[in-house]
């Protein structure tokens, strides 16, 4: 319904009661009884939450000791943390246009109030990402869990996004994590029923994600809150649409990747999908389907909240949700084959500063060279790894123990007193201190500022309660162009990295060390060496060699083993066919088509899912003992004959595809 | 380079001087008599020579009996190898010693691991100044004679035997792979501890952004206004009952409508 289908509406809704007086002051009274009811009914319950998340019943188990490449992390944790000047008006009309747990009436959009929450959405959402990582780095191996903190921007082609400011999404990792936390935009009805994160009442929302070909049906998607589920799968399919056709198309520009969140605020009545859903108790956990994180609105232990500026030894917040996801976490880690999660992702890191072996990494070679060159290689992102890894930790120090941190639990043990009072108050149940409850406590949001603004304490960089991410930009725009770093080395071999570097010049410009540079001296000075040591190699692949799939045209890209121009031996390929159907395919090929045993997802433009296939191959088509797996079904072995499937299959038959390079595994000189 | 070539030349120049070598009658016997670090360049030079190869090789180079009726007679160390003199001028006593050398490495395996372990027990801070490169240097240039001999000599016309010493030669290569991966990792470690020195504990974004960026001490004041607002509750129950007030009037004014006679 449009604005002024709205309006009609309600214009007609006040011609009836004119028309039918009589049966007025019957009717204004029900409704007041009603209203008054509601009220009353929510004086109780006002601004309440569960005591404990879906994952805090789950116990907490090892970590379970998974060979895997050094230069691969485990967890990346991406969150929103800051926004640009020119997305803000965008940012908060988007937010208020997609609330979850409700309508937003239209006035409401342009409130102030309706801002500050969305403001404290990326400020808080923060503060709490700094508890799932410290959670994370303490249960899983060391330098294994990366930050990426995001800037969320706007412009004319991409519309609202977000990007990283660090480098961290660029180390191969088994899964990403997408937080942030929610509160409803309209601030009227804060005490009620919908999501909110105000004192000790926190909503979390999370996306989890690994690679494409780990639950292939479902693109990755692993888990995630509902609302986000229909945006996430949109984004995922955009990202491997574009990575594709850049494969294709021998381009290399990066595929957007924003915030799932930010995805999210972004769409306009785009339609809910029927992506399956489970449930994380579920016995159906086998099934390929995204697990769901309900929104849940948290509270957190009060005694806690209010002795937080004193005392943040105890975080409450890891005692509300962050134990029990991060062991959720820790059960899909241990559930997932690591090798194979970071295989297109290692591919793509060596691809940045060394194409050629990247090209010749699908062959999975046991040459001797090969090897040699992939250990360097992946000792180089390995580095890297660790480098963001002790960044991350620098942001965490400055998040959470430094005056951000503290300022957030000021603020956070504020509004705990706040509510506090205010529940107090809608205990006695009285319907004028109730609804008076609800006008205040929306209050409180707008108070602030006009608050400071009658103290005349607003700085010049027009920072708000607590505005970091709002306020920096304000200085650092005429900052932007005044500094020149010779970075163009850098440009070249890794744009992104430049682009991160440029936003790190921004924070921390004229310092004498600062990340950036330290970051961008370091990459140089570790490309020299890589450069300087690596052999050549004997092992190369055809620069154009076609892969073929039937009925899809001769479109396809194949890296690997190549004869007379077309796929033979292994490798991996991908073809998109005139609709945007798009086969990917990794294994063994014979005369440019699948033949032997691989693997293989066939994505049907428009279709929501993808099907994957493992097993023996034949022309192109499934052939032998196959695994199957589509969405919102369990995955089973079936046998195929040329592409049809003729029966059960024997899984003790079953040709599965290996994605550890054994060979990189380092060698040593002590005998 | 330099400098690790003139290293690696005084080293071999030593080694040869000294001519401790492991004399084939003697085998471990010798070996004792040696310094301890000495004993453990030996033996680990022995195990990194050979390394990839295959009992179908050391087979090819001489048969089993024929190395023990030749054992009084064989007097190659693995040093000897390093010499261009004997890579020149005697290449059949060379094949013969290397094949004693493989069948020794081979069949004394678990011996030389478990004297290796005991020298490293008793002597760990001797081992630990062990240069395992410059080793591995010397068993590449050993390896390399001994693959080159073979490939000169009429055994090689035999296919297999051609692919047992490609096998050989690969591992050979491999060794040096590894030996310049733990020279890059060592210098790539010491690059990346400089780079994290340098910025843990300084970058600290947050920290500056709020200090010089966002102007923390106008952040405080502006959080002390909000807290004023927070905890203003003395008249609230009074306000709260206004407000009530006038907002039911305006519903109830809102959805009625004029009594108009």
């Amino acid at each position: 319904m449009t604005l002024v289908d709205e309006m009609e509406a309600t214009l007609s809704i006040n011609f009836e009661f004119r028309k039918y007086s009589g049966f007025l002051p019957k009717l204004i009274t029900a409704v007041l009884l009603l209203a008054g009811f509601a009220v009353i009914s929510g004086c109780a319950g006002t601004a309440t939450g569960r005591d404990t998340s879906v994952y805090s019943s789950l116990k907490a188990g090892e970590v379970s000791d998974q060979k895997s490449s050094e230069a691969s992390a485990m967890v990346v944790i991406r969150y929103p943390a800051m926004i640009h000047t020119n997305a803000e008006n965008l940012y908060v009309s988007s937010f208020a246009i997609n609330a979850i747990g409700g309508e937003v009436p239209y006035g409401v959009y342009g409130n102030r109030q309706t801002s500050r929450v969305a403001q404290s959405i990326i400020e808080k959402s923060s503060y709490f990402a700094m508890s799932l990582y410290r959670e994370l780095k303490e249960v899983l191996p060391e330098g294994s869990v990366l930050l990426s903190p995001h800037v969320i921007e706007w412009d004319k082609e991409r519309n609202l996004y977000s990007r990283p400011i660090l480098g961290s999404e660029q180390i191969p990792s088994v899964l990403t994590i997408d937080f942030n936390i929610y509160s409803f935009p309209d601030v009227n009805e804060l005490m009620d029923a919908p999501p909110v994160t105000f004192g000790d009442l926190v909503t979390p929302m999370i996306v989890v994600k690994s690679s494409r070909w780990i639950q292939p049906a479902m693109g990755g998607l692993l888990i995630s809150s509902p609302p986000l589920v229909s945006s996430a799968w949109r984004q995922l399919r955009n990202e491997t649409d574009y990575t594709l056709r850049s494969k294709i198309d021998d381009t290399s520009q990066g595929a957007d990747s924003s915030l799932e969140f930010i995805s999210f605020l972004r769409e306009r009545n785009q339609v809910e999908l029927p992506l399956p859903l489970k449930t994380g108790s579920d016995g159906n956990q086998k099934m390929a389907a995204v697990e769901q994180y309900s929104l849940e609105k948290i509270r957190m232990n009060g005694e806690l909240i209010a002795t937080l500026p004193e005392d943040f030894s105890v975080d409450p917040f890891g005692q509300a949700f962050v134990n029990g996801a991060s062991t959720r976490i820790v059960e899909v880690l241990n559930s997932l084959d690591h090798e194979k999660a970071t295989f297109f992702a290692r591919q793509a890191a060596i691809e940045r500063f060394d194409p050629e072996l990247a090209n010749v990494f699908f062959i999975q070679s046991n040459d001797e060279s090969v090897r040699a060159r992939l250990q360097l290689a992946e000792a180089l992102v390995g580095a890297e790894r660790e480098f963001l890894a002790a960044q991350s930790d620098s942001i965490y120090d400055g998040t959470y123990t430094g005056s951000y941190g503290s300022k957030m639990r000021n603020i956070i043990s504020a509004e705990y007193r706040t509510l506090e009072e205010r529940r107090q108050l809608a205990r006695k149940q009285n319907i004028s201190t109730a609804v008076a409850v609800i006008a205040l406590a929306g209050a409180v949001y707008g108070a602030v500022a006009s608050a400071a603004s009658t103290a005349a304490v607003i700085t010049t960089s027009g920072a708000l309660m607590a505005g970091s991410g709002w306020a920096l930009h304000k200085t650092l725009e005429t900052r932007t162009e005044s500094k020149e770093v010779n970075r163009y080395f850098l440009a070249r071999m890794a744009p992104a990295f430049d682009r991160q570097m440029s936003v790190q010049m921004e924070w921390l410009e004229s310092k004498e060390v600062i990340t950036a540079r330290g970051f961008a001296e370091f990459r140089n000075k570790t490309l020299s060496l890589y450069q300087s040591r690596v052999r050549s190699m004997q092992v190369s692949v055809s620069e154009q060699c076609r892969f073929k799939y039937p009925g899809f045209g001769q479109g396809g890209r194949w890296y690997g083993i190549c004869e007379d121009g077309v796929a033979s031996g292994r490798g991996y390929g991908l073809i998109i066919n005139t609709r945007g159907d798009t086969v990917e395919f990794i294994g063994e090929t014979k005369m440019g088509l699948p033949s032997g045993a691989g693997g293989m997802i066939v994505q049907r433009n428009g279709q929501v899912g993808a099907t994957y296939y493992e097993g023996g191959f034949k022309n192109g088509l499934p052939d032998g003992v196959v695994r199957i797996e589509e969405p919102g079904q369990i995955p089973r072995t079936r046998l195929y004959r040329a592409g049809a499937d003729i029966g059960k299959g024997d899984a003790a038959r079953l040709q599965s595809l290996n994605f550890a390079l054994n060979s990189v595994i380092a060698g040593s000189l002590t005998p | 380079m330099i400098g690790r070539l003139k290293v690696f030349v005084l080293a071999a120049l030593f080694l040869l001087t000294t001519a401790t070598g492991i004399n084939a009658s003697s085998g471990f016997d010798d070996l004792s008599n040696l310094p301890p670090g000495e004993q453990y360049r030996q033996l680990s030079l022995i195990l990194l020579i050979s390394g990839g190869a295959d009992a179908a090789l050391m087979d090819a180079l001489a048969p089993r009996d024929t190395i023990d009726e030749g054992r009084a007679g064989t007097t190659l160390s693995p040093d000897d190898y390093k010499t261009p003199l004997i890579r020149i001028v005697d290449q059949e006593s060379m094949l013969t010693g290397a094949a004693f050398l493989l069948r020794f490495a081979q069949d004394s395996n678990d011996e030389i691991q478990a004297s290796l372990a005991d020298i490293n027990a008793n002597n760990p801070v001797l081992i630990s100044m062990v240069d395992m490169n410059s080793i591995t240097e010397d068993a590449i240039i050993i390896r390399n004679a001994i693959a080159d001999a073979i490939s000169y000599s009429s055994i090689i016309e035999d296919e297999q035997i051609a692919l047992h010493l490609q096998n050989y030669s690969t591992q050979t290569i491999r060794l040096r792979n590894i030996m310049e991966f733990e020279l890059f990792d060592e210098e790539l470690e010491r690059l990346t501890d400089e780079a994290i020195l340098s910025v843990g504990g300084k970058l600290d974004a947050y920290q500056r952004m709020f200090d010089e960026e966002v102007d923390s001490k106008g952040l405080t004041r502006q959080f002390d206004a909000a807290k004023y607002i927070f905890n203003r509750t003395e008249k609230f129950d009074e306000k709260a009952g206004i407000l009530t007030e006038q907002i039911m009037k305006n519903v109830i004014l809102s959805q009625s409508t004029p009594n108009v006679p």
